[in-house]
């Protein structure tokens, strides 16, 4: 049996509820009872209006406590059985005062009429599980429902993530590159396929981690310098630093990939002779500092994407996620390199 | 025959589009530049029929270069990633090609550009 909603009849449905409930109590009565017609529509008329109004008022009620049934099971479960006997009680007095005229008419007892409060309890009681139980179904179908949002809103997230951090630009010149290399310099071309699937794998395989061990973030690092320099050749330089100490500290994936590829842009992409990356990893007494350098300047240029920062701004945000404040990004200028540098607090 | 210029940073990249404009003996490529600088100069030599233009290039955008000409001839940028294809229809681009560039899709952009060019009766056929 299907009742309510708060957009789908609930009116109709309880009409219809009690007033089958009603002919059917009449007519059990005609055929069991012996009593009177007018009293047997009488009693049907009072289970009828008085069903349908403490029921109504029963919702009117759920609906002004708001309540989202959202309680705990044992709590839910006394209210429930405490408003029910409420509910029958307040039916059993309207019948009451209905009968008041023909009750010493034929000699019912108290007791007898009072026997009525078990199945009126019945009645009400099935009336309230259909009623909550639906709204618990619907309610649960809901959060069903906006638990698929939510996680398909997370997988487009996390392939968003992926997204920035493997440049496209990156990702096509390297198989264009290689796609010349291969007539050119077959070992170095196999090298190179070597390589790029070394970069991609790292990078779906880590797109979710908090951190990974700074010697394997160098090992990719070092390999995604090499693919870039197929594309810029001799006006690519660059070294890695990083004491053997170190290599064991963690630090977050693909940061200094990301940086690597900034110094990129606006240190070698940007000028006509090329440029000179320098990273270095080093660790104080509490803290683990990235540097990147490029050679270059921080005066923004005239250039076809004015987004200088966006992919710092981007490893901000993943710094700010990762570690709320216990990492930072500066940029400085240091002539003739422009120095970026995330320290990230290490409390070991 | 269509005169043709590649402008493109990476020397890997202008090898490979080499390579690829052997199966079209009527596009005859009349030299190669990685710079705006040296771009620039090289259309004023050859003024060429055709450009291949790389839209990433040190110092300036191919569509600044584009901007700095008196003529403009016919263009099919190439370019790793397709974030300017709509950019492109701003320069009367012939085509807009996706590096690795692929072959069949060359060989429609150098159709268009002979039949642009016929029209123009720019092309010494």
């Amino acid at each position: 049996m299907r009742k309510i909603g708060k957009t789908t009849g609930f009116w109709p449905v309880q009409t219809g509820v009690w007033i089958l409930a009603g002919c059917l109590n009449y007519f059990a009565q005609q055929f069991n009872s012996g009593m009177p017609v007018s009293v047997i529509l009488l009693n049907a008329a009072g289970l009828v209006g008085g069903g349908f109004a403490i029921t109504s008022i029963y919702r009117y009620y759920l609906k002004q406590q708001n309540n989202q049934f959202k309680l705990q099971a044992s709590k839910f479960i006394l209210s429930l059985l405490g408003s029910t006997v409420i509910q029958s009680i307040c039916w059993l007095a309207l019948l009451w005062l209905i009968f008041l005229p023909t009750i010493f008419k034929y000699h019912i007892g108290t007791v007898q009429f009072c026997l009525n409060f078990i199945p009126l309890t019945g009645v009400l009681l099935i009336w309230n599980l259909v009623y909550i139980g639906y709204h618990l179904l619907r309610q649960y179908h809901t959060t069903e429902v906006e638990r698929w949002k939510l996680e398909a809103e997370i997988q487009k997230a996390r392939l968003g993530a992926l997204k920035s951090q493997i440049n496209p630009h990156f990702m096509f010149n390297a198989l264009n590159n290689i796609r010349a290399l291969i007539l050119e310099d077959p070992q170095v071309a196999r090298d190179m396929v070597t390589k790029f699937s070394e970069i991609f794998r790292h990078a779906l395989q880590h797109s979710e981690d908090k951190e990974i061990t700074v010697a394997e973030e160098l090992k990719i690092l070092s390999q995604y310098l090499e693919l870039i320099r197929i594309q810029y050749e001799e006006k690519l330089q660059y070294q890695v630093n990083a004491d053997n100490s170190i290599l064991s500290e963690t630090m977050p994936p693909m940061i200094l990939q990301l940086l690597a590829e900034n110094a990129v842009k606006h240190g070698v992409a940007a000028s006509p002779s090329g440029g000179e990356i320098i990273v270095d990893i080093k660790r104080t007494c509490n803290k683990l500092l990235l540097i990147v350098k490029n050679t270059g300047t921080l005066s923004p240029k005239k250039q076809l994407e004015n987004n200088l920062g966006i992919g710092l701004k981007n490893i901000t945000e993943r710094l700010k996620l990762l570690y709320d404040n216990d990492a930072s990004l500066s940029m400085e200028e240091h002539p003739p390199y422009v120095v970026v540098t995330i320290s990230i607090n290490k409390y070991d | 025959m269509i005169n043709a210029i590649l402008i493109e940073d990476s020397r890997l990249a202008r090898q490979e589009l080499k390579e690829l404009l052997k199966s079209f003996p009527q596009v005859q490529i009349a030299g190669e530049a990685g710079t705006a600088s040296q771009a620039e100069e090289l259309i004023k030599l050859v003024n060429p029929d055709l450009i291949f233009l790389d839209i990433h290039l040190p110092g300036k955008s191919g569509f600044d270069i584009l901007q700095e000409l008196d003529s403009v001839p016919a263009v099919i940028f190439t370019t790793a990633f397709d974030q300017y294809a709509l950019q492109s229809f701003d320069y009367n681009a012939i085509d807009y090609l996706l590096k690795p560039i692929v072959p069949e899709r060359l060989e429609q952009a150098i159709q268009k550009a002979e039949i642009l060019l016929k029209e123009k009766g720019g092309c010494s056929a």
